[in-house]
């Protein structure tokens, strides 16, 4: 009885016509959004706070005095801006060589017919169901043979073999092309180089992206890999500086949550460009063959 | 068009790979060089071209600047030595971590910093120097506190020297004290000090309001290493000597039913929602909290909060002292310069530096430790500076056994998180540590 009449009685705001179920759905999302957000708000209020205001009680969202100086000070006792060009480096070179590779990769499963290929896709699928701390010590010795200890390189290398979840998503959007395609390109003497590069990745774009996105912050916040190959400090990345902040008896939080605002502002720009194609990218790629 | 555009993305990687191996370049990381430990024919090369032995040394990230101090006047009096610090790995668990997989890797490690926990994890996989006849030569009773190294002994073997001492103390809040007229507590050890009856008294003297007003009394973490403090006096132990569980002692059992209802019942201790949300230093500085019994190893922080306060000794007068180590790792190709940087570390002039620069805690060198009292420590007291002098002969270590790390993460502090949020009665809770133990230990 009563959903009858909230379904009948229209309600009226300054002259228009209010949708009640839009509202309480609006009402419900703002404060879901609001609970996702308060821990990156609570973030940047405690970068603006001093040592002693991070823990005050009552808790204070926007700090009495504003500390500014946490910026300037978290960036140059850690060596940020050298942090960041390494992370940035590391990030967009794996990246790049991840997703070429992957699509390539996909491109075999999706476009193309050759003995074996479910087993190579199943034995390709498998890894993923491999935890990267199984394979560390291997993985360290295999590395330590090649002189690469201290270098980037074990960061990088192994990305450019693809990686398994990057590729049954390529493989999955691929799937969804028309084979007509692949068909008429090979009528007009194309090979499969030339047909994954001019047809098919074209036609990829937001897959690539997204997956590029996501397989960046995964590369931009990979805290272990660095803390084990890495040694000094010229060579650190970004979550290895953060995490300099947290001590074994004491943890400078201002400055943690200021560095970790910086370290935020790439993520946080690449994400939004992106946006759109992250969303449909996943979805599509996510969508049987 | 379209092949140079093939050609140009082939070519970056090729050059992207290519540069990423330049950061493999010359130079040692305090002075922001980058280069790898060297492998053991690079470091044999190195000596034979008469160049500098290098030592590769790992400690926790907030260790860096502590290094960079002590190692900067080290390489400036001589030239045969470099000390390389590797201070990647953020705590104990990931120095650990990262000591592991190395050695797992056959990658040289010379010196690592490891805490109380992992030390004997370590002598046991026979990964260490023994440096027992070294430290029996060169470490004298005069300069050093050997009660100290004895307690790092494991069968009569050192394999580490301490990178500090740190006990638990009661740090109290001067003007919660005054406010309620009481006297403060006493800074005396041993059988003249306050005992755990006391200090519950003391407690519901200083405990009052409610609700957000609420002061609380005491506090002390609800981890049972940290409340060994209270066992300790009356010679009682969570492990017998031959390592047999002692959980289903009485008396132990009974401290902790009064510690659980000083939280859950009395609340005289804030419970552990508040400390984790608020901070116990903020608490504590905010006068919500009259005394904190704490490792020496919060004091920065607390003086850093602004907090009156002064120290006085842990209730019952024996109290849980910690000893994190320098170990020198078995596969070094340079003991002897290894054996030299660890000398070094407990040198006098090393302590001096960190005790000027008020860094880490209590050193072993009974010589700087005596010329620095009056330089470490602030915001206390000369009382309470002698107050965590004295507590270095009235501590006792904690029991530990190559077991150690996976009973502490894996039963020990799950019972003790259980009891501190009320979810688990103590007999339930000791009981089963009773059972982990002995299934561990195979008693």
């Amino acid at each position: 009885m009563m959903s009858e009449q909230v379904k009948h009685t229209p309600v009226h705001f300054r002259g228009k016509r209010l949708n009640v179920r839009h509202l309480i759905l609006h009402i419900v999302l703002l404060f879901v959004c609001f609970i996702s957000m308060f821990p990156f708000i609570w973030m940047i209020s405690s970068s603006l706070k001093n040592s002693s205001l991070i823990f005050s009680y009552p808790p204070q969202l926007i700090p009495n005095p504003v500390s500014f100086s946490n910026y300037p000070e978290a960036w140059k006792a850690t060596n940020m801006s050298r942090a960041m060009l390494n992370s940035l480096f590391i990030a967009v070179t794996a990246t790049v060589g991840n997703c070429i590779v992957s699509s390539m990769v996909a491109y075999g499963f999706a476009k193309t017919n050759f003995k074996g290929k479910a087993v190579c896709f199943m034995i390709v699928m498998s890894t993923m169901m491999v935890p990267f701390q199984v394979v560390l010590i291997p993985q360290f010795i295999i590395f330590r043979n090649f002189g690469w200890i201290n270098t980037f390189y074990p960061l990088i290398v192994p990305q450019l073999f693809g990686t398994a979840a990057n590729v049954f998503m390529m493989r999955q959007y691929m799937m969804k092309i028309p084979d007509d395609f692949r068909d008429s390109a090979f009528i007009d003497g194309c090979g499969h180089l030339r047909i994954w590069f001019q047809i098919i990745l074209p036609m990829c774009v937001p897959t690539l992206v997204s997956l590029g996105v996501l397989t960046f912050m995964g590369h931009w916040n990979n805290y272990l890999g660095p803390m084990i190959y890495l040694n000094s400090r010229k060579n650190m990345t970004v979550p290895l500086v953060l995490r300099t902040f947290k001590g074994n008896y004491a943890t400078k939080w201002n400055l943690l949550m200021a560095a970790s605002c910086i370290a935020l502002a790439p993520v946080i720009v690449l994400y939004t460009a992106c946006q759109k194609f992250i969303i449909s990218g996943i979805m599509l790629g996510g969508i049987k063959g | 068009m379209k092949r140079l555009a093939v050609m140009l993305l082939a070519g970056m990687l090729v050059l992207s790979t290519a540069f990423a191996g330049c950061s493999s370049g010359g130079g040692n990381a305090n002075s922001g060089g980058g280069n790898a430990p060297a492998s053991s024919e690079a470091k044999q090369e190195e000596k034979k071209s008469g160049d500098p032995t290098t030592v590769y040394m790992m400690v926790p990230s907030d260790h860096l600047e502590t290094m960079e101090m002590l190692f900067e006047p080290f390489h400036a009096s001589q030239d045969e030595i470099r000390v390389e610090v590797d201070a990647t790995a953020s705590g104990w668990d990931g120095v650990a971590t990262k000591l592991i997989t190395m050695l797992a890797g056959g990658e040289e490690v010379d010196i690592a910093a490891v805490s109380t926990s992992y030390y004997p994890q370590f002598v046991e996989l026979n990964q260490l120097l023994d440096i027992t006849d070294h430290a029996r030569e060169t470490y004298s009773e005069e300069e050093y506190y050997w009660s100290v190294f004895d307690g790092l002994m494991i069968d009569d073997h050192l394999y580490g020297v301490p990178i500090s001492i740190y006990t638990l103390v009661n740090y109290y809040n001067k003007d919660m004290y005054d406010a309620a007229g009481m006297e403060y507590p006493s800074t005396a050890w041993g059988k003249d000090a306050w005992t755990f009856e006391d200090w519950k008294n003391t407690a519901n003297q200083l405990t009052q309001g409610e609700g957000l007003d609420r002061q609380y009394g005491v506090w002390i973490e609800y981890q049972l290493e940290r409340t060994a403090c209270f066992l300790f006096s009356e010679g009682l132990n969570y492990w017998a000597d031959d390592l047999t569980p002692q959980f289903d002692n009485a008396r132990i059992r009974e401290v902790h039913e009064d510690l659980y209802k000083m939280v859950h019942t009395d609340k005289t201790m804030p419970n552990s929602e508040l400390v984790n949300t608020t901070g116990m230093d903020q608490l504590f500085a905010d006068g919500k909290v009259a005394n904190y019994i704490t490792g020496t190893w919060s004091h920065n922080s607390i003086f850093e909060s602004g907090a009156n306060f002064d120290v006085s000794a842990t209730p019952g007068g024996t109290t849980v002292g910690y000893v994190d180590v320098y170990i020198p790792m078995a596969n070094t190709k340079h003991p002897e310069a290894t054996q030299a940087v660890l000398d070094y570390l407990i040198s006098y002039d090393a302590c001096v530096i960190k005790y000027e620069n008020n860094r880490l805690g209590p050193q072993v060198n009974r010589r700087a430790t005596e010329d620095c009292k009056d330089k470490c420590f602030a915001g206390l007291s000369p009382e309470g500076v002698e107050c965590i002098f004295d507590s270095l002969d009235n501590c006792k270590p904690l029991t530990v056994f190559p077991e150690w790390g996976e009973f502490l993460s894996d039963s020990l502090l799950p019972a003790s998180n259980m009891m501190a949020v009320g979810e688990s009665t103590v007999d339930e809770a000791f009981d089963k540590l009773q059972a982990d133990a002995k299934a561990l230990l195979g008693k």
